[in-house]
Protein backbone atom coordinates (compact mmCIF):
# COMPACT_ATOMS: atom_id res chain seq x y z
CA UNK A 1 0.00 0.00 0.00
CA UNK A 2 1.26 3.43 -0.58
CA UNK A 3 1.35 6.46 1.19
CA UNK A 4 -2.16 8.04 0.06
CA UNK A 5 -3.55 4.89 0.25
CA UNK A 6 -2.51 4.26 3.79
CA UNK A 7 -3.98 7.86 4.62
CA UNK A 8 -7.36 7.30 3.08
CA UNK A 9 -7.62 4.74 4.80
CA UNK A 10 -6.72 6.39 8.21
CA UNK A 11 -9.37 8.39 7.57
CA UNK A 12 -12.05 5.68 7.34
CA UNK A 13 -10.66 4.62 10.24
CA UNK A 14 -11.28 7.56 12.25
CA UNK A 15 -14.75 7.40 11.11
CA UNK A 16 -14.62 3.12 12.45
CA UNK A 17 -15.44 2.23 8.71
CA UNK A 18 -12.64 -0.01 8.16
CA UNK A 19 -12.91 -4.12 9.27
CA UNK A 20 -10.22 -5.93 11.07
CA UNK A 21 -7.71 -7.21 8.60
CA UNK A 22 -7.72 -3.39 7.04
CA UNK A 23 -7.11 -1.76 10.60
CA UNK A 24 -4.07 -4.28 11.04
CA UNK A 25 -2.66 -3.81 7.46
CA UNK A 26 -3.03 -0.37 7.82
CA UNK A 27 -1.51 -0.39 11.46
CA UNK A 28 1.55 -2.25 9.84
CA UNK A 29 2.21 0.11 7.39
CA UNK A 30 1.88 3.37 9.96
CA UNK A 31 4.54 1.51 12.12
CA UNK A 32 6.93 1.66 9.45
CA UNK A 33 6.38 4.99 8.02
CA UNK A 34 7.09 7.99 9.24
CA UNK A 35 4.77 10.09 7.16
CA UNK A 36 1.86 8.40 7.85
CA UNK A 37 2.61 7.85 11.38
CA UNK A 38 2.20 11.66 11.23
CA UNK A 39 -0.98 11.94 9.45
CA UNK A 40 -2.39 9.81 12.07
CA UNK A 41 -1.39 11.75 15.13
CA UNK A 42 -2.83 15.08 13.28
CA UNK A 43 -5.96 13.21 12.76
CA UNK A 44 -6.14 11.84 16.18
CA UNK A 45 -5.71 15.89 17.24
CA UNK A 46 -8.14 17.25 14.62
CA UNK A 47 -10.56 14.73 15.80
CA UNK A 48 -9.88 16.36 19.74
CA UNK A 49 -9.55 19.71 18.13
CA UNK A 50 -13.64 19.44 17.09
CA UNK A 51 -14.49 18.43 20.09
CA UNK A 52 -13.50 21.76 22.10
CA UNK A 53 -14.76 24.05 19.65
CA UNK A 54 -17.21 26.19 21.03
CA UNK A 55 -20.65 25.60 20.20
CA UNK A 56 -23.25 28.23 19.91
CA UNK A 57 -26.29 28.66 21.57
CA UNK A 58 -29.51 30.49 20.32
CA UNK A 59 -31.08 32.79 22.48
CA UNK A 60 -33.99 31.78 23.93
CA UNK A 61 -37.41 32.45 22.01
CA UNK A 62 -35.95 31.47 18.94
CA UNK A 63 -38.87 29.29 18.18
CA UNK A 64 -41.52 31.91 18.60
CA UNK A 65 -39.45 34.56 16.66
CA UNK A 66 -39.17 32.33 13.79
CA UNK A 67 -43.42 31.47 13.50
CA UNK A 68 -43.90 34.99 13.46
CA UNK A 69 -41.42 35.37 10.57
CA UNK A 70 -43.77 32.63 8.62
CA UNK A 71 -46.06 33.69 6.30
CA UNK A 72 -49.83 32.80 6.88
CA UNK A 73 -50.93 31.17 3.97
CA UNK A 74 -47.80 29.41 2.50
CA UNK A 75 -48.14 25.97 3.24
CA UNK A 76 -52.02 26.18 4.14
CA UNK A 77 -53.05 24.98 0.50
CA UNK A 78 -50.96 21.80 0.60
CA UNK A 79 -49.58 20.81 -2.58
CA UNK A 80 -51.10 23.40 -4.56
CA UNK A 81 -49.28 26.14 -1.85
CA UNK A 82 -46.93 27.37 -3.98
CA UNK A 83 -49.37 27.77 -7.32
CA UNK A 84 -50.86 30.06 -4.88
CA UNK A 85 -48.52 31.69 -3.72
CA UNK A 86 -47.87 32.44 -7.77
CA UNK A 87 -51.04 33.75 -8.12
CA UNK A 88 -51.26 36.10 -5.30
CA UNK A 89 -51.86 39.61 -7.16
CA UNK A 90 -48.59 41.79 -6.44
CA UNK A 91 -48.62 45.36 -5.45
CA UNK A 92 -47.45 46.38 -9.37
CA UNK A 93 -50.24 44.15 -10.96
CA UNK A 94 -52.91 45.64 -8.19
CA UNK A 95 -52.17 49.07 -9.33
CA UNK A 96 -51.90 48.98 -12.88
CA UNK A 97 -55.24 47.38 -12.88
CA UNK A 98 -57.07 49.45 -10.85
CA UNK A 99 -55.74 52.12 -13.08
CA UNK A 100 -57.23 50.71 -15.87
CA UNK A 101 -60.21 50.18 -13.95
CA UNK A 102 -60.47 53.82 -13.28
CA UNK A 103 -59.47 54.90 -16.79
CA UNK A 104 -62.30 52.24 -18.34
CA UNK A 105 -64.83 53.66 -15.68
CA UNK A 106 -64.08 57.24 -16.89
CA UNK A 107 -64.34 56.64 -19.93
CA UNK A 108 -67.76 55.05 -19.67
CA UNK A 109 -69.26 58.15 -17.50
CA UNK A 110 -68.23 60.45 -20.14
CA UNK A 111 -70.54 58.43 -22.21
CA UNK A 112 -71.41 60.26 -25.58
CA UNK A 113 -70.01 63.39 -24.12
CA UNK A 114 -67.19 65.02 -26.59
CA UNK A 115 -63.50 63.74 -25.57
CA UNK A 116 -60.40 65.07 -26.02
CA UNK A 117 -57.27 63.85 -27.64
CA UNK A 118 -55.35 62.38 -24.62
CA UNK A 119 -58.75 61.26 -23.55
CA UNK A 120 -59.22 59.39 -27.13
CA UNK A 121 -55.72 58.05 -26.54
CA UNK A 122 -56.24 56.82 -23.14
CA UNK A 123 -59.40 54.65 -24.51
CA UNK A 124 -57.57 53.69 -27.56
CA UNK A 125 -54.88 51.94 -25.42
CA UNK A 126 -57.17 50.08 -23.37
CA UNK A 127 -58.68 48.46 -26.16
CA UNK A 128 -55.98 47.72 -27.56
CA UNK A 129 -54.78 46.10 -24.41
CA UNK A 130 -58.14 44.15 -23.78
CA UNK A 131 -57.82 42.92 -27.56
CA UNK A 132 -54.55 41.64 -26.77
CA UNK A 133 -55.67 39.81 -23.70
CA UNK A 134 -56.25 35.66 -25.19
CA UNK A 135 -59.45 34.79 -24.38
CA UNK A 136 -58.35 31.57 -22.83
CA UNK A 137 -56.55 33.00 -20.93
CA UNK A 138 -57.75 33.66 -17.04
CA UNK A 139 -57.48 37.37 -17.83
CA UNK A 140 -59.47 36.94 -20.89
CA UNK A 141 -62.16 35.08 -19.12
CA UNK A 142 -62.21 37.54 -16.68
CA UNK A 143 -62.76 40.39 -18.59
CA UNK A 144 -65.60 38.19 -20.01
CA UNK A 145 -67.16 38.10 -17.10
CA UNK A 146 -67.02 41.26 -16.94
CA UNK A 147 -67.99 42.35 -20.13
CA UNK A 148 -65.69 44.32 -21.37
CA UNK A 149 -64.79 41.93 -23.98
CA UNK A 150 -66.85 39.60 -26.25
CA UNK A 151 -67.07 35.66 -26.14
CA UNK A 152 -65.60 34.01 -28.88
CA UNK B 1 -48.02 17.35 20.32
CA UNK B 2 -44.29 17.34 22.24
CA UNK B 3 -44.75 12.96 21.68
CA UNK B 4 -45.69 13.81 17.73
CA UNK B 5 -42.17 12.41 15.59
CA UNK B 6 -40.86 14.54 13.38
CA UNK B 7 -42.41 12.89 10.04
CA UNK B 8 -45.84 13.82 11.69
CA UNK B 9 -45.15 16.47 12.61
CA UNK B 10 -43.31 17.58 9.03
CA UNK B 11 -46.52 16.62 7.80
CA UNK B 12 -49.17 18.74 9.61
CA UNK B 13 -46.96 21.15 9.02
CA UNK B 14 -47.23 20.77 5.24
CA UNK B 15 -50.86 21.50 5.54
CA UNK B 16 -50.62 24.29 7.41
CA UNK B 17 -50.20 23.45 11.13
CA UNK B 18 -48.21 26.31 12.80
CA UNK B 19 -47.86 24.48 16.10
CA UNK B 20 -47.01 21.06 14.33
CA UNK B 21 -43.78 23.62 12.54
CA UNK B 22 -43.17 25.25 16.15
CA UNK B 23 -42.39 21.91 17.69
CA UNK B 24 -40.39 21.37 15.21
CA UNK B 25 -38.53 24.57 14.91
CA UNK B 26 -38.04 23.63 18.73
CA UNK B 27 -36.58 20.58 18.34
CA UNK B 28 -33.77 20.95 15.24
CA UNK B 29 -33.01 25.26 15.67
CA UNK B 30 -30.16 24.58 17.80
CA UNK B 31 -28.48 21.86 15.40
CA UNK B 32 -29.37 24.39 12.50
CA UNK B 33 -28.05 27.90 14.30
CA UNK B 34 -24.64 25.13 15.05
CA UNK B 35 -24.41 24.50 11.00
CA UNK B 36 -25.03 27.69 10.04
CA UNK B 37 -22.23 29.09 12.59
CA UNK B 38 -19.63 26.73 11.92
CA UNK B 39 -20.26 26.67 7.89
CA UNK B 40 -20.24 29.77 7.58
CA UNK B 41 -18.16 31.10 10.07
CA UNK B 42 -20.07 33.56 11.56
CA UNK B 43 -19.47 34.56 15.09
CA UNK B 44 -22.04 37.01 15.79
CA UNK B 45 -25.10 35.08 17.15
CA UNK B 46 -27.85 37.34 16.07
CA UNK B 47 -26.73 36.97 12.32
CA UNK B 48 -26.46 33.56 12.76
CA UNK B 49 -29.75 33.11 14.22
CA UNK B 50 -31.69 35.47 11.24
CA UNK B 51 -29.54 32.97 8.72
CA UNK B 52 -31.51 30.43 10.59
CA UNK B 53 -34.40 31.77 10.42
CA UNK B 54 -34.42 32.08 6.92
CA UNK B 55 -33.66 27.98 6.80
CA UNK B 56 -37.01 27.37 8.46
CA UNK B 57 -38.88 29.97 6.50
CA UNK B 58 -37.42 27.96 3.38
CA UNK B 59 -38.63 24.77 4.82
CA UNK B 60 -42.06 26.11 5.80
CA UNK B 61 -42.60 26.61 2.24
CA UNK B 62 -41.14 23.51 1.49
CA UNK B 63 -42.99 21.67 3.73
CA UNK B 64 -46.01 20.50 1.44
CA UNK B 65 -43.55 19.05 -1.00
CA UNK B 66 -42.06 16.94 1.81
CA UNK B 67 -42.27 13.17 1.02
CA UNK B 68 -41.99 11.29 4.19
CA UNK B 69 -39.68 8.53 3.18
CA UNK B 70 -37.11 11.19 3.49
CA UNK B 71 -35.70 11.74 7.33
CA UNK B 72 -36.53 15.29 8.53
CA UNK B 73 -33.26 16.14 10.01
CA UNK B 74 -31.31 15.06 7.00
CA UNK B 75 -33.76 17.00 5.02
CA UNK B 76 -34.05 20.03 7.32
CA UNK B 77 -29.99 19.70 7.10
CA UNK B 78 -30.03 20.06 3.01
CA UNK B 79 -32.03 23.30 2.94
CA UNK B 80 -29.69 24.33 5.69
CA UNK B 81 -26.83 24.02 3.36
CA UNK B 82 -28.85 25.14 0.57
CA UNK B 83 -29.76 28.37 2.32
CA UNK B 84 -25.98 29.10 3.75
CA UNK B 85 -24.86 28.36 0.33
CA UNK B 86 -26.96 31.17 -0.92
CA UNK B 87 -26.19 33.34 1.71
CA UNK B 88 -22.48 32.84 0.85
CA UNK B 89 -22.89 33.46 -2.95
CA UNK B 90 -24.86 36.98 -1.83
CA UNK B 91 -22.15 38.00 0.04
CA UNK B 92 -19.43 36.95 -2.06
CA UNK B 93 -17.01 35.96 1.14
CA UNK B 94 -13.96 35.05 0.98
CA UNK B 95 -12.90 32.92 -1.77
CA UNK B 96 -11.57 29.16 -0.83
CA UNK B 97 -7.78 28.72 -0.80
CA UNK B 98 -6.81 26.35 -3.70
CA UNK B 99 -3.95 24.43 -1.86
CA UNK B 100 -0.92 23.51 -4.13
CA UNK B 101 0.49 20.04 -4.65
CA UNK B 102 3.62 21.49 -3.16
CA UNK B 103 1.69 22.40 -0.13
CA UNK B 104 0.53 18.98 0.21
CA UNK B 105 3.55 17.54 -0.08
CA UNK B 106 5.19 20.09 2.47
CA UNK B 107 2.78 18.03 5.18
CA UNK B 108 3.23 14.80 3.85
CA UNK B 109 6.77 15.31 3.85
CA UNK B 110 6.26 16.36 7.82
CA UNK B 111 9.58 17.17 9.28
CA UNK B 112 7.64 18.91 12.58
CA UNK B 113 6.36 17.16 15.58
CA UNK B 114 3.09 16.94 16.39
CA UNK B 115 2.59 19.87 19.28
CA UNK B 116 2.33 19.09 22.77
CA UNK B 117 -0.96 17.83 23.59
CA UNK B 118 -1.85 19.58 26.65
CA UNK B 119 -0.43 22.75 25.94
CA UNK B 120 -1.39 22.66 21.98
CA UNK B 121 -5.01 21.87 22.23
CA UNK B 122 -6.83 24.76 22.92
CA UNK B 123 -4.79 26.81 20.08
CA UNK B 124 -5.32 24.20 17.86
CA UNK B 125 -8.90 24.62 18.09
CA UNK B 126 -8.98 27.87 17.39
CA UNK B 127 -6.62 27.53 14.72
CA UNK B 128 -8.98 24.86 13.62
CA UNK B 129 -11.71 27.70 13.11
CA UNK B 130 -9.94 29.54 10.83
CA UNK B 131 -8.90 26.53 8.79
CA UNK B 132 -12.26 25.32 8.47
CA UNK B 133 -12.82 28.35 6.49
CA UNK B 134 -10.76 28.10 4.04
CA UNK B 135 -11.93 24.36 2.99
CA UNK B 136 -14.00 24.35 -0.45
CA UNK B 137 -17.57 24.55 0.27
CA UNK B 138 -18.57 20.92 -0.47
CA UNK B 139 -15.45 19.53 2.01
CA UNK B 140 -16.46 22.09 4.71
CA UNK B 141 -20.26 21.01 4.96
CA UNK B 142 -18.96 17.36 4.90
CA UNK B 143 -16.52 17.88 7.92
CA UNK B 144 -19.08 19.60 9.95
CA UNK B 145 -21.95 17.40 9.61
CA UNK B 146 -19.52 14.57 10.67
CA UNK B 147 -17.37 16.08 13.20
CA UNK B 148 -19.99 18.61 14.90
CA UNK B 149 -23.55 16.86 14.07
CA UNK B 150 -22.18 13.15 14.28
CA UNK B 151 -23.55 12.28 10.92
CA UNK B 152 -23.13 8.77 9.65
CA UNK B 153 -21.75 8.91 5.86
CA UNK B 154 -24.87 7.53 4.81
CA UNK B 155 -26.49 10.79 5.96
CA UNK B 156 -23.79 12.86 4.90
CA UNK B 157 -24.53 11.35 1.51
CA UNK B 158 -28.52 11.97 2.17
CA UNK B 159 -27.76 15.87 2.82
CA UNK B 160 -25.36 16.42 0.39
CA UNK B 161 -27.22 14.64 -1.83
CA UNK B 162 -23.99 12.66 -3.20
CA UNK B 163 -22.80 8.74 -3.24
CA UNK B 164 -21.11 7.30 -0.25
CA UNK B 165 -18.02 7.04 -2.12
CA UNK B 166 -17.90 10.60 -2.70
CA UNK B 167 -18.55 11.58 0.86
CA UNK B 168 -15.45 9.11 1.70
CA UNK B 169 -13.49 11.07 -0.11
CA UNK B 170 -14.57 14.48 0.05
CA UNK B 171 -14.42 13.77 4.53
CA UNK B 172 -10.34 12.43 3.39
CA UNK B 173 -9.30 15.72 1.41
CA UNK B 174 -11.16 17.82 3.78
CA UNK B 175 -8.66 16.65 6.96
CA UNK B 176 -5.64 16.08 4.13
CA UNK B 177 -6.24 19.76 3.57
CA UNK B 178 -6.76 20.83 7.77
CA UNK B 179 -3.74 19.38 8.39
CA UNK B 180 -1.85 21.20 5.78
CA UNK B 181 -3.29 24.66 6.81
CA UNK B 182 -2.80 23.77 10.10
CA UNK B 183 0.51 22.97 9.54
CA UNK B 184 1.51 25.60 7.52
CA UNK B 185 -0.50 28.25 9.96
CA UNK B 186 2.08 27.03 12.38
CA UNK B 187 5.52 27.07 10.63
CA UNK B 188 4.47 30.64 9.58
CA UNK B 189 4.21 31.67 12.95
CA UNK B 190 7.39 29.64 14.50
CA UNK B 191 10.08 32.03 13.10
CA UNK B 192 8.23 34.59 14.37
CA UNK B 193 7.68 32.72 18.14
CA UNK B 194 11.30 31.79 18.44
CA UNK B 195 13.32 34.58 16.77
CA UNK B 196 11.75 37.50 18.20
CA UNK B 197 13.02 40.59 16.53
CA UNK B 198 14.92 38.59 13.78
CA UNK B 199 12.12 38.80 11.52
CA UNK B 200 13.04 42.19 8.85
Amino acid sequence: MNCRKVQKLLSLAADGRLDESQRAAVQRHVEACDACRRYQTRLAQLEQAFHGLTVMEPRPGFAARTLARLPENAAQTGRFGRLAELLQPTPMAMSAASLALGILLAATMNGTQSTTGAENDEQLVLAELFDATPAESVSGQYLQLLGFTEEQ
Amino acid sequence: MPDADDTSLLLAAGTGDRRAFGELVERHHRGVVRFVHRFLGIADRATAEDIAQDVFLAAWKAAPRFEPRAAVRTWLLRITTNTCLNHRRSRRRRPSVALTDQAIATYEGGGVDPPDAAVAQEEFSARLEAALAELPANQRAAIVLRHVHDLSYAEIADVLETSLSAVESLLFRARRRLGTILQDQKDLETPQDSAPGGAQ
